[in-house]
């Protein structure tokens, strides 16, 4: 039984870390019908998910290696 | 044919000791993966810890049973649970590449499929030899036939009653 699965969560992590920075920053929706409070909530809960701590720390140190890998 | 375990537990080893002695019994030392973290980080960034896992790394062991071994060391020590373990886990193999690639080496990170050599490379390889082999042999000179003198054939002696003497 493989009880290791650190190969699997680290591509996860890879893949995650690269919807984040391809992430666009959303477009200034102003309109009266523009579901700026829903959003808001959904942000908030997704930054509130312990795995996106991980994320961002895991997004920092792959940069810091990129640099040293590229001079 | 499933080979046997002899590592796994004996049935009933975890009632040898007393409910909530074992550290992971506990409530975690770690709660969030932001304290998990700096546990973490500072530890793996002390260059006593840095020098020793390049050891480590420069012997062949992949990261990810580096990562997977320290993290269920935590978890056995009750320094934080095991879903914490497994949210941090890409950030430790992440800082240890990043201390491995800081210091210059080559590790196995564990994750690369190494590359099957495949049934018909070998086939073909093989063929390409023997036919090398063949052509090889052919190209050499024969070599020169030794003319084997004939023995002589020594009569027998007639050793009957009758025999001439």
């Amino acid at each position: 039984m493989q009880t290791n699965n650190a190969e699997l969560l680290y591509k996860q992590a890879e893949r995650a870390s690269s919807m984040l920075k391809n992430k666009q920053s959303p477009t200034p929706n102003t309109g009266l019908l523009s579901p700026m409070r829903s959003r808001k909530q959904n942000n908030d809960s997704v930054k509130d998910n312990p795995a996106y701590r991980a994320i961002e720390v895991f997004n920092t140190l792959n940069a810091k290696r990129m640099e040293i890998k590229n001079g | 044919m499933a080979e046997p375990m002899f590592d796994a537990p004996i049935p009933g080893q975890s009632l040898t000791a007393e409910l909530g002695a074992r550290p992971w019994q506990s409530p975690p030392q770690f709660t969030t993966v932001d304290e998990a973290l700096e546990f973490y980080v500072p530890r793996m960034a002390n260059d006593s810890f840095s020098e020793k896992l390049i050891d480590v790394m420069e012997m062949g062991i992949p990261l990810t049973t580096l990562a997977n071994s320290m993290q269920m060391n935590s978890v056995m020590e009750g320094k934080h649970s095991v879903d914490v373990g497994i949210i941090i886990m890409p950030v430790l193999i992440e800082m240890m590449r990043l201390i491995g690639d800081s210091a210059g080496i080559e590790y196995d990170t564990g994750m690369d499929k190494k590359e099957k050599t495949r049934s018909t490379l070998i086939t073909k390889a093989l063929n390409k030899l023997r036919d090398e082999e063949a052509k090889n042999e052919t190209s050499e000179e024969p070599e020169s036939e030794v003319v084997e003198e004939p023995t002589p054939v020594e009569e027998e002696e007639p050793k009957g009653l009758m025999a001439r003497r």
